[in-house]
């Protein structure tokens, strides 16, 4: 087995080092990671040849992430029709553990860099050759762990066993199924914030109904503050949707250079996630919530005003500027154009921040890429068309152009924070006459949508959407994600959330504590 | 933390790991080992109730800052987005954290001590009630617990701090750390008091879930 220190040493940057760069068989530079880099090259090199001829065809995949999952359909790694980059690659192109063994083994005497075709067409052989392989020496081979959904590159990763033993029965504690005692006492602290109390615990031991007294108990926490109330665990859920930073808002708590107010996002997050509403509505609601601290706890008012309405209620430092069929729940909130468009004419930021923080999808990680036919266009001159940034830049720059009449701070033909039709037209001197020409038509997962309006109902309805929900709710709860043995359960509260959950989180947690995950110690 | 507390509150902690067959040392073996801490908030306010205390009254560091709302906030598990741009815990929780918990522990378990010393007593009633042997030169009647009030005490502890009835192992670890302050404190019953309600307080089973 390769030592990966000596992996790392071999893996110079394709960048830093120009002799180590080639051109592909298709014109398309790629990178030469060493001896026994080469899956990497042809990963790398292959990913980008798809993310940078999709001007030919839409349909065009980064290939081999897809390739993988097509030999290992039921793997846990590709759930999402793709396995990660890390599958083969530390920091792509540098190979980790498996990815240096199934280099070994792919297309050996064949020139590298690969063609698309012989990697392809070598890419099965290889994978089934390294499978009785232990690749990281942790006593599991290789397909037991692609399998067993832990990574076959990484030591301290081993998959879970299926068999269960339960070595001290009548101890109080059911480690092979699901335990209503110590699932009771994780949902007073998951969601009351306090452990049970020994008359709390003994009544519920004595219930004759324990799973009727258990949801009665989530539903009774649910309604606490320290659930749903200001700065309480829903709340915090948003931070890193909204990203705040004090020194720069406006109305309560204001900070020295007041811009927006980010409380009018965090009230909204909450509210959309209470009292059954439509989870949705964070990406389509037109309303806007105000949260007030009262005596009784923290109490939500939705609120629906003009911009110049609000202007005079609330005053220029606060108030919401898009007009009401303009928007589309927190995308276009004030606090949100402000932190992420800012001064930009194509708003890249705020499309990906978008696309992370409510779709799972994080394109500096190469995630969610479905690159657009002709894209990118480069209107703002930025270089985007360079293959190394093309890649990425076929999807994110279509994803952004919907975001582009919607104004951040200022610099376009736009009122600051709301939406001008002609926006761009104030962005010429800057980034040239073409930014002008940018659609506000662009694409997310490769469907083409007219406006932001409509990008937010196509992202809301997406699988992306419902799975990166109930994902921050798994780890709140558990501090991490799925793991291999519980990823039924996870994709059925997933698909349960768009059906059966009516979009409620509510009822999607109902569910939730009532998996093994969650209720078997 | 008074060395001799921090000393007995040791031992008795090792104790309850290395049994051999109490039910302290029969950790069941669970596939998921899916063991959480609780965040500062929940913890203090476990404790807060456990020991009949306002969550404010726990412990302030300088007297200012509340422990687990502000001085500690981040290292037991909270965020703070606005002003530290700290979205989510901690992944790993830092070294200080022991400390920390500690530091509400002692604060939170000696207020309640004061507070039963001065009357009604809450939790410690059976050990600070006055011995037959006359005051103390101070004038004050210097408790002299007794087995069963010790028992007693270190019941309503576990009780109050761990939602169940102490197993008798346990009774005999909280009870003999009596015995290892008596020799070197000059107040074992506060010492003892203060030191039982840490080690409770501070125990794996109050920490984790």
């Amino acid at each position: 087995m390769a030592d990966p220190s000596e992996l790392e040493r071999q893996a110079p940057s394709p960048v830093a080092d120009g002799a180590l760069q080639r051109r592909s068989p298709l014109g398309h530079r790629v990178a030469l990671v060493g001896g026994t880099g080469l899956l990497g090259t042809a990963v790398v090199g292959l990913s980008m040849l798809a993310a940078s001829t999709v001007g030919q065809t839409s349909e065009a995949q980064p290939p081999a992430p897809t390739a993988f999952c097509g030999v290992y359909p039921e793997a846990p790694a590709c759930e999402g029709g793709q396995s990660d980059c890390s599958t083969c690659h530390t920091t792509p192109p540098s190979l980790n553990l498996y990815g240096v063994d199934l280099a070994a083994a792919l297309a050996p005497g064949q020139e590298r860099p690969l063609h698309e075709d012989i990697f392809l067409e070598g890419l099965e052989p290889a994978l089934r050759a390294v499978e009785g392989l232990d690749s990281d020496g942790d006593g599991f081979i290789n397909i037991e762990e692609i399998e067993g959904g832990s990574s076959p590159s990484d030591g301290s990763s081993t998959p879970t066993p299926t068999a269960c033993v339960d070595r001290n029965a009548g101890d109080g504690y059911d480690v092979c199924g699901y335990d209503y005692g110590y699932a009771f006492k994780k949902v007073m602290i998951d969601f009351c914030g306090r452990s049970p109390n020994r008359l709390e615990r003994e009544t519920f031991a004595g219930s004759a109904n324990k799973a009727g007294a258990l949801h009665d108990q989530l539903d009774a926490c649910l309604d606490t503050e320290y659930w749903r109330g200001f700065d309480g665990k829903v709340w915090n859920l948003a931070n890193r949707k909204v990203g705040p930073q004090q020194a720069v808002k406006s109305g309560r708590d204001a900070g020295e250079i007041p811009l927006a107010d980010y409380d009018d996002d965090y009230a909204f997050f909450v509210w959309t996630q209470l009292d059954g509403r439509d989870a949705r509505l964070v990406l389509t609601g037109t309303t806007f919530v105000e949260a007030t601290r009262t005596v009784d706890g923290t109490v939500y008012t939705e609120w629906d005003r003009t911009p110049r309405e609000d202007g005079d209620l609330r005053g220029g430092d606060r108030y919401q500027a898009v007009a009401p069929e303009r928007r589309a729940g927190m995308l276009t909130h004030r606090w949100f154009l402000m932190s992420n468009t800012m001064f930009t004419g194509i708003p890249r930021t705020t499309a990906a921040q978008a696309y992370r923080a409510y779709l799972g999808y994080d394109i500096s990680k190469l995630e969610g890429l479905h690159p657009v036919a002709d894209e990118p266009v480069d209107y703002d001159g930025k270089g985007v068309q360079e293959p190394g940034c093309a890649a990425c830049h076929s999807t994110l720059d279509p994803l952004s152009y919907p975001f582009s009449r919607y104004e951040g701070i200022g610099g376009g033909n736009a009122p600051s924070y709301g939406y001008g039709e002609n926006r761009l037209d104030g962005f010429v001197d800057v980034d040239g006459p073409f930014v002008a020409e940018a659609p506000e038509q662009g694409y997310i997962f490769g469907e083409p949508v007219a406006d932001l309006v409509e990008w937010a109902e196509v992202a809301a309805n997406s699988e992306a959407f419902r799975r990166a929900t109930v994902l921050d709710y798994w780890r709140l709860l558990f501090r991490e994600g799925p793991r291999a043995n519980e990823r039924g359960e996870f994709n059925d509260l997933v698909a349960a959330l768009g059906t059966d959950h009516g979009w409620s989180i509510e009822a999607m947690l109902h569910d939730l504590i009532d998996t093994e995950a969650y209720g078997a110690p | 933390m008074r060395p001799e507390i921090c000393a007995a509150a040791a031992l008795l902690l090792v104790a309850c790991k290395t049994d051999d067959k109490g039910p302290t040392s029969v950790a069941d073996v669970s596939q998921k080992a899916r063991v959480l801490p609780k965040t500062g908030k929940v913890w203090g306010r476990d404790l807060a109730l456990g020991l009949a205390l306002a969550e404010h009254e726990l412990c302030r560091e300088l007297d200012t800052l509340d422990c687990l709302s502000e001085a500690h906030r981040i290292t037991l598990g909270g965020v703070e987005p606005a002003r530290l741009g700290i979205d989510e815990p901690l992944e790993i929780t830092p070294v200080s954290a022991p400390i920390a918990v500690d530091r509400v522990a002692l604060s939170a378990c000696s207020l309640r001590y004061e507070r039963d010393l001065a009357g009604p007593a809450v939790v410690f009633g059976p050990v600070l009630e006055p011995s037959e042997s006359g005051p103390t030169p101070s004038g004050r009647f210097a408790p002299d617990p007794s087995a069963t009030a010790r028992a007693e005490v270190s019941t309503q502890l576990v009780e109050r701090l761990l939602a169940r009835a102490p197993n008798a192992d346990e009774l005999a670890a909280l009870e003999s750390l009596y015995t290892d302050l008596e020799a070197i404190s000059d107040d074992p019953s506060r010492d003892w008091c203060v030191g039982a309600c840490m080690v409770v307080a501070t125990s794996t089973e109050a920490l984790f879930y």
